[in-house]
């Protein structure tokens, strides 16, 4: 894992635009076919672009607190974790599409949206956690450096999805 | 001793020796100190260092232009690189200086590259910060204590290139150690926050009405600051501030 193959990274990223557009159909389609479109293409948007803004920030401070891998191995691990995330939105698609499906306001529709998109991300956080630090011998440090960067992650993330389903909703 | 990047621990592969330089700094900022005194590819490591303080300012001034959003991301963006290189311009000749007056002669490109290397460590932390003020602004902080943040972060960054500092001043057998740290670290902070006030605005108010490239000049950045912190405790210095008209800044829509 120490050499990331461009095409492996690419695979990955396509599972995490893959999967966060399938959620965000499956949430436009309860709220409209406006709302579909758009939440197609702003789910994705908001994933890529919060790992694209925060991953050299956990690079820079993992790096200068010493507990970093070599940067290839850490970008690595960040990929295949977005590719964690899409695959989970995949595989949680069918679960939230009978849950908007049956409900009855836009709030538990938003609701389940992020609600869907916190368990996908979290789950890959958890998975890239032990990938990102395999090398590392001072765990403590890079646990206290990983979980601030991934509650700030966590918050732009929910900020910019909050916002998105805000607008489909209308 | 003389050190490749290949002896820096990990690194980027061969293509990227830009990065290489950059990891290094982060990684094993001793090497790289290592490097410059040995006078091993000065050129290329400036090069390295000012695109990373230009890169780095760029994301900051990115960030901060993004509490008022539209042309203001591009404003700030363009800016605060001008004041990364100009204060390591005005930098550079008060260290070079104070380094010959210990010394009595020295090797000025190496003494360049040390400033520029302390910088763009320093930039490449505050960088660093930049999700951190998304997600304060994303929470609906409001404008002055957006700006102290944003202060806050930029001194975090300062402190990172400090610790550098030392350690450059740290190698120096000569006695004069402390006044060459103290130079470096007064000259670089009066300078970059001077330069930084002047070219404002950044972080425009969110009722601002027009977005302009450069404020006039109104006090100094320090009487700024002091300013600021009267405001974020709800004492104000004048009645209130102009009331503009039109659409709410991205942050608070």
């Amino acid at each position: 894992m120490n050499n990331a193959i461009p095409g492996s990274a690419a695979r990955e990223l396509a599972w995490a635009v893959g999967g966060a557009a399938v959620v965000g159909a499956c949430l436009g389609a309860r709220l409209g076919p406006q709302a579909s479109l758009a939440l197609t293409l702003s789910v994705p948007a908001a994933l890529i672009g919060v790992a694209g803004v925060t991953a050299p920030a956990l690079y820079i401070g993992a790096t200068f607190a010493g507990v970093a891998p070599a940067p290839s191995a850490l970008f690595a691990a960040l990929h295949q974790g977005l590719g964690d995330a899409g695959r989970m939105l995949v595989g949680l698609a069918p679960v939230l599409v009978l849950l908007t499906a049956t409900a009855t306001s836009t709030a538990t529709v938003t609701g389940l949206g992020r609600l869907a998109m916190l368990v996908a991300v979290a789950t890959a956080l958890r998975l890239s956690w032990p990938r990102v630090f395999a090398t590392t011998t001072n765990l403590r440090r890079a646990a206290l450096l990983f979980g601030a960067w991934s509650i700030v992650a966590l918050g732009i993330g929910h900020h910019l999805l909050a916002d998105a389903l805000a607008r489909a909703a209308g | 001793m003389i050190t490749t990047a290949s002896d820096a621990g990990p690194s980027w592969p061969a293509p990227w020796p830009a990065l290489a330089a950059i990891d290094a700094l982060l990684r094993t900022p001793d090497r790289v100190l290592d490097r410059i005194d040995a006078g091993q590819d000065l050129p290329g490591l400036a090069r390295a260092y000012i695109a990373t303080m230009v890169l780095g300012t760029a994301v900051l001034g990115a960030t901060l232009g993004s509490y008022r959003g539209g042309a203001q991301i591009l404003f700030a963006a363009a800016k605060l690189p001008l004041v990364a290189v100009l204060t390591a311009v005005l930098v550079t000749p008060a260290f070079v200086a104070v380094r010959r007056a210990v010394h009595g002669a020295v090797d000025p490109r190496r003494d360049a590259v040390r400033v520029l290397a302390c910088l763009a460590l320093a930039a490449l932390l505050t960088s660093a910060t930049a999700p951190l003020l998304l997600l304060l602004m994303s929470l609906g902080l409001d404008y002055h204590a957006c700006t102290l943040s944003a202060v806050a972060c930029c001194g975090l960054g300062g402190l990172g290139g400090g610790a550098l500092a030392v350690r450059v001043v740290s190698r120096d057998p000569a006695p004069g150690r402390r006044w060459q740290l103290a130079i470096l670290v007064v000259v670089a902070s009066l300078s970059g926050a001077q330069l930084a006030w002047t070219l404002r605005p950044y972080l425009v108010r969110p009722r601002a009405i027009d977005v302009p490239f450069v404020r006039d000049l109104e006090g100094s950045f320090f009487e700024a600051v002091a300013q600021s912190l009267d405001s974020a405790r709800g004492r104000f210095h004048r009645d209130a501030a102009p009331l503009p008209e039109g659409t709410p800044p991205a942050w608070h829509r």
